[in-house]
Parts: C-alpha cells; structure tokens; sequence
C-alpha cells in the first residue's frame, strides 16, 4: 500500500456510464483495502450537464475533491469534456480520451462551436494523452453500453490493480447477462 | 457510501420510525434511501412545512422522528419549528437540512446555521459519509436528553461524497404518546411563551457545557504554533493539506464550546477559523474576546476548496515544506455545457406557443414571473422566457403584485408559470389570494405529472407515494375550479394551436385565467421513447424555425439550401417523438415516423 493519495477525475456527460464507472473503480480499490473518497455532481447535470466523478484512494483520504494540477488520472469519455478538464492533470498526469463527441445543444443548433481539433489542442499544451475509440470498439462487440467497461480497461494499464480484481467487481456491478461482453469490453480496452 | 445514504442508515439504526420531507438538491436522496428500510414511515409531503408539522405530531406520538429538506426548504419549515424549538420534543426529533452551497441547482446561496442560533437548539455538522451516519444516532440522544429538535446541517460536500462507512445495529426507541395534559406544549394555555423563551436560554446553557465535553467537538494536537478552528468539509480540506498542525475539530457547531475554544485558543500562537459562507463560527469566537483569522483570508460566498485554502495559506504550507501545486488554467476552445430542458419536454413547447402568442399579439408584452422547477431553465439563455423566479409557488402571487402595481396595465400581460408540484407546494393558496383580491392575470400551469427538476420524485398529483401506495391522483383542474377564478383552459401541452390561442384568449380576458397545460414528463417516472421524428432534407428550406423550440434534439445537418442556409435534422438518438415540431415547419418537412404530416 502507498502512502500518497491518488486522484482520478472521471468527466463525461449525463448517461455515459461515467457513475458506474467511478463506481468500480471506488469498489476496485475499497476491495484492496484502501480509504476511498468519491464526489460526483448531482441535479443539474442529469439535463446534459458535464458530469465530473472525483475518486480519491489511498491510506487515508480525507478531501472529497481534486485540487486542478493535482490529477494523476482524467478519464474522459468524451472529447470536450477531455478539455475542459485537462488542466486538473499533475504535469505528469496522465489523459484517457475517449474519441468521442457529443455535441451540446447550442452547438446543434448553431450557436455555439464544437472545438475541431481536440487532440491537437491538448498536445500543444503538453497533454500526456491515450486517445481510444472505445464506442467503435464497443459496437464491433455489439453492445454500445459497454463504453464505459472499454474505458475501464484502458484505465487499468495505469493502476495497481490486477485484471482479476477489475473483473470481480464488474461482474457485480453490471447484470448476469452482459457479463461476458462486460468482460470482453475490459480486455478490448485493456489492449488498447 | 454516499453522505445522503449515510444519513438514511443513520435513520435506520437510530431507530427512526417515520421519516418525512421534501425534495430539494442536494437534500433529496436521503428520503430516497429511507424508503429501503420496512420499519421506516416515510412519506414526501406536499411542502416542507407540513412536513415540519407532521414531524412534530409525529414527535408528540413518541416516534424517533426525521424531517429532511434542502436550506430553501427550512425558510418554509421555520414558522412551525420555531415554536417546537421553545416547547421542546417527545420522541426525538431532528431536522435535516442540506445547504446548497456554491447554488448547483438553487436561487439561492444561503447558510442555515444562522437558523440555530434563532431557534435556540443544537447543532451538529458532520464532516464525511461515517459522520453523516454516526451523527444521526448521536442528535437523537441530544434531542430525548436536553429536550430540544436538534439540526442536522450538512452541504453538498458532505450530502454528495462518497467515504467508507461501518455499520452498527438498529437499536428500538420509541416513547409513549404525550401526555395530552402537559402544559409543555400549550403556549399561552400552560406555559407562557415567554417562559418557554427563558427555558430555551437555560437549556442553551446546559448544552453548551455538554458542548465542552462531548468528543462531538475534539481537539487534535499537533504543532502548537499554528491551531485551526473548523468543522464539516472545510475540516477534510485542510486535514489533508496541513495535517501537521492543532485542529480543534467543531461537530457540535451549537452552541460553541467557549471553555474548549478558550483553551484551544490560549495553546496556540496563531488562531484560525475557516468555515464556508457566513463568519458563524468567527463572530461567535470574536464575540468571546478571542482575537482570530478567518474571513479575510476567504471568500464569503460558494464552497471552499483545495485551490483556495492552499493558496490562501501559501506561506503556512511553505514552513512545513510545503509547496502548492501549480494550479493550470482551463485550455482554450472550450465551450460551456449548460444544463438544458430535456429532447420533447412539454415546457418547450409550451414556452414555445407562448412566443407564439406573443408575435401575435403585437400591442401588449407578455412579462412572465416563474417559479420554481424544470422551467426555471427558462430563466436562461436561447430561452429568455421568466424575467423573475425566486421561491416555491411565488410567481403567482408576484404577478398579481404586479399586475396591480401597473399604472397603465394596457400594453402589458402579466403570465405566471407554474409546474404541477410546485402548485401543489405552495401556489394553491397564492391562486386563491388572485382570485380573492381580483387580479388581472393568468396563470400557465405546466402540469407534467412529477416533480421532474430533483429526479422524479412522486406528489399528490401522481397518486403514488414515497412508500409505493397508490391511490386516485389529486386532479388538478378540479382544484383550480374550486379556487374560483371563472376563465380557465385545458389544453395539451404539445398542441401549438390551442396552446397559442389559450394564451391569447387568457390575456383579453379582465381578471384571473388559468391554462392548465398537461404533457407528461419525458425523464420520470419512467422514458417516453416514441418513434422518432425526422427531417426531409428535400424539403427544408433552412428557415431555421424548428430551431426556435430549443429542442436538444433538433441540430444543423451540415447539408445547405442553394441560398446557401443551413438545413436541420433530427438526432435519432436524442428525439424522443413528442411531433411537436411536426407542427412547425412551415413546409411540412419534418415527419414522424408514423407517417404523420401536421396531423396533430
């Protein structure tokens, strides 16, 4: 067990799957035997608002909240919300960007624009980025509800934690009958 | 475990027997998770301030009692518990309130602690998820012991973060009914109010030299040059930042401990208090003739935060070795994600008929005071529909202000807007007021069939309760007949030409109308996915007026007309099917996959 606290922040927009994500990953390192804090918007961000997951694990936690520049880890499972929170990142943090975009309403309907070049951006501000498609890969294996485990397998290439323990806790978290495209959708992420 | 379900489990152990509320961010889970435990009466009532009462009543028949809302909530509960407050309780009994603080989905920012000192009861404020549970048990026995409802305050840092949480058993309490010949509960029959007053002072004497012994309040030593006053979140911050030096940690946050913080205060060379919002706890420890630092190094408004602690005590953390992270700014090109009404929700169409109305109705304005509820939405930008929206079921009554305020009442018309729950909350008596004194009006009453802003919850006008019981739903329309005013409309939320006709007909009529729009929520209780409406690319001229509803679900295509103008479509995955957009497009380029052209 480490001493030093490590920060996850796990961004996306309402109805990703960003909750049951933050969820195994609290799960993961609570089974491990660390202190776990956890801190997610609630109200607003059900109506397509930005949702952000805060996790914290270590040997003793106690701020709910990550401090920007103090990240070791954002997993964003869409691409403006990548941005929006890149800056939370330590210099030597690490982005999970998933390649996919949702367009909020004013961009839909004109009023707004959806930044083009994404990757580029992050990469002139220094941002150590994994980019993955994890929604292409989760609908060759035919299920698009299954971004969320991809992602979780693309993120457990950066933790301590053993594929065993991921999986055990997914098969909890997720219905008997998803569990082998679950558990497909990990490894495919994993590979990545 | 979540703060709010922590709490719940506390409920369950403490042995509450009825628990009963409001829904309000970030309060609203709790009841939500009470809702699991079978040896729990919990109920939504309709207003927290019946709420309040039925806690009350329930406290006189001996139960362990909870009484949940969010701060805006306690402004409604406060007429009955300040009288409670004074006489003192039965069966436990313990407010829980949640401060919105930061206003993540509120009008207001407001700090309820203030609301103890009024109320002359103790206070307890839990500081992560195992206090959120260990701290309900812990109020129930301050209440039974010093006679007095305790107030259980926490804020979203607290209600919405997860932390570990052990469990311990349910323990049974539960006292007799009242005696119903006490004087204690009759003011000015048996006790004069006054006299409850003074005992309520007393009382504040003996729990503030409780307050000085129970580990509620504890002091943890570390370097004595530097000792910091704090309580709730604030305190996890700034553990986790400076764990090296004195905490006096503050979960009985009234009455303050004076004896405890003196001697804090004299151990320590330099004092601190950091508490969020209001100098509470600061002018209190002022008020003592204890010299200590504390607003001038924070903001008065919104949550503190690792950023702001860190950078406010820069030069502390630097003796300790302590360097603050350089703290990035956001990357450029982003765009904001703003909250928005839902893909198909009535309140689009509805807040579209009414511009609709409006174009036509060239010689007056239509000034819109809102409410509190999904449609507050409106308040914002594409929208722009409610020029006002402060509290629960306050619109009415302040377009009736309005309306009579009016030195030339011809070129304007005065709407309030009003969601089912809401009305239900508090806009009955507010409709009957403007009917009563003659107002000039009309009231648009958005009846969606749940309490949709805060997640669904269920009211009297769904006929189901927290419980699950089901019974026939309260009918709207039938109340707003009884309520008297003689103009009224029922329409379908989603039917532009009636909608739009209702409104203008509403305004010319001299007195008090109600449209009552019905059009069921999209979200709760459960989707309403029907098959989806699309665009014929060939037949959209780009005249952009589907673009006018708002509808999440109705975006640019990327293809253009000759004359170069954008041309819509509509995201399959977004669309829900409501059609109301069929009815909008001029050249009837929009269809819904059951074939229908303007059939609506």
């Amino acid at each position: 067990m480490t001493d030093s606290t490590k920060n996850i922040l796990v961004v996306g927009v309402g109805g990703q799957g960003v909750i049951l994500a933050s969820n195994a990953l609290s799960e993961v390192a609570m089974t491990r035997g660390f202190d776990v804090k956890k801190n997610e918007a609630h109200g607003q961000s059900q109506r397509g608002g930005t949702v952000p997951s805060h996790i914290r694990y270590g040997k003793k936690v106690y701020a709910p909240i990550i401090a920007r520049g103090e990240a070791d880890i954002v997993l964003a499972f869409e691409e403006l919300e990548g941005l929006r929170f890149a800056h939370f990142l330590k210099p030597e943090g690490k982005l999970i960007l998933n390649r996919q975009r949702i367009y909020p309403p004013r961009v839909s309907s004109g009023m707004d624009t959806y930044p083009e070049n994404i990757p580029e951006i992050l990469r002139q501000h220094e941002i150590d980025a994994i980019e993955i498609d994890a929604l292409n890969i989760a609908n060759k294996l035919g299920n698009p509800l299954v971004v969320s485990t991809v992602l979780l397998g693309a993120l457990s290439n950066l933790l301590e934690f053993t594929t065993e323990e991921w999986k055990n806790v997914i098969n909890k978290l997720v219905p008997q009958k998803h569990r082998d495209v679950n558990m497909e959708a990990f490894e495919a992420g994993k590979a990545v | 475990m979540l703060g709010n379900h922590a709490i719940a489990r506390g409920a369950y152990e403490a042995g509450v027997n009825v628990a009963v509320g409001y829904p309000g961010t970030p309060s609203t889970e709790i009841l939500q998770f009470v809702r699991q435990y079978d040896d729990i009466y919990c109920e939504w009532s309709v207003n927290e301030k019946v709420a309040m009462d039925v806690a009350i009543g329930s406290s006189l028949g001996g139960a362990r009692t909870i009484v949940v809302m969010k701060h805006a909530g306690l402004n409604v509960a406060s007429d009955p518990f300040y009288p409670i407050s004074f006489m003192g309780v039965n069966g436990g009994l313990v407010l829980i309130c949640s401060d919105d603080v930061g206003a993540t989905s509120s009008p207001t920012e407001q700090d309820t602690r203030i609301y103890a000192k009024l109320f002359h009861i103790p206070m307890l404020e839990p500081s992560d998820s195992q206090e959120a549970k260990d701290f309900v048990d812990l109020s129930f026995e301050i209440s039974e012991k010093f006679d007095a409802p305790v107030f259980f305050r926490t804020t979203n840092g607290v209600s919405h973060s997860n932390g570990i949480v052990e469990f311990s058993q349910r323990v049974e309490e539960r006292k007799e009914p009242f005696d119903k010949s006490s004087p204690k509960f009759r003011p000015q029959g048996g006790v004069h109010p006054t006299v409850m007053h003074q005992n309520a002072h007393d009382r504040l004497e003996r729990l503030e030299a409780f307050a000085n012994e129970t580990n509620l309040n504890r002091i943890e030593w570390g370097d004595k040059s530097v000792g910091i006053i704090t309580s709730g979140t604030p305190y996890q911050y700034l553990k986790e930042m400076i764990p090296e030096v004195s905490f006096l940690k503050l979960g009985l946050t009234y009455p303050l401990p004076e004896a405890l913080i003196r001697s804090f205060a004299e151990e320590v060379d330099d004092l601190y208090v950091f508490e969020e919002l209001e100098p509470f706890l600061e002018e209190q420890i002022k008020a003592f003739g204890i010299p200590v630092k504390g607003q001038e190094l924070r903001p008065a408004v919104g949550p503190l935060s690792l950023e702001i602690l860190s950078e406010t005590l820069k030069d502390l953390l630097a003796k300790y070795g302590k360097t603050v992270p350089e703290r990035p700014n956001p990357l450029p090109g982003m765009i904001m994600r703003f909250p928005t009404l839902c893909a198909g929700c009535p309140h689009l169409a509805i807040y579209y008929s009414i511009r609709h109305a409006q174009k036509k109705l060239k010689e007056k304005e239509i000034v819109i005071i809102g409410d509190i509820g999904c449609y507050s939405l409106g308040i914002a930008a594409p929208h722009n529909m409610l020029s006002c929206a402060f509290a629960m079921g306050s619109g009415i009554s302040a377009a009736h202000g309005f309306s009579h305020s009016l030195q030339d009442p011809s070129g304007k018309a005065v709407l309030a807007y009003i969601g089912d729950g809401t009305f239900l909350h508090a806009g009955m008596p507010a409709l009957l007021n403007s009917v009563y004194n003659k107002s000039n009006m009309t009231l648009v009453l958005a009846d969606n069939r749940t309490t949709a802003m805060t997640g669904g919850q269920e009211h009297a006008g769904t006929g189901v309760t927290l419980h699950g019981d089901t019974h026939p739903p309260v009918r709207i329309p039938e109340i707003v007949r009884t309520l008297g005013p003689d103009d009224i409309y029922e329409v379908d939320s989603y039917d532009l030409k009636t909608t739009s006709q209702a409104v203008r007909s509403a305004i010319d009529y001299e007195g008090v109308s109600v449209i009552i729009a019905t059009g069921p929520c999209r979200m709760f209780p459960e989707k309403i996915k029907l098959p989806v409406c699309k665009v014929d690319s060939d037949l959209c001229t780009g005249c952009e007026m589907c673009l006018g509803i708002y509808c999440p679900g109705i975006i640019l295509s990327g293809e253009k007309t000759e004359k170069g103008k954008p041309k819509t479509a509509i995201d399959p995955f977004v669309c829900v099917g409501c059609s109301f957009c069929v009815q909008i497009c001029p050249t009837n380029a929009i269809i819904s996959e059951e074939g229908g052209q303007n059939d609506r």
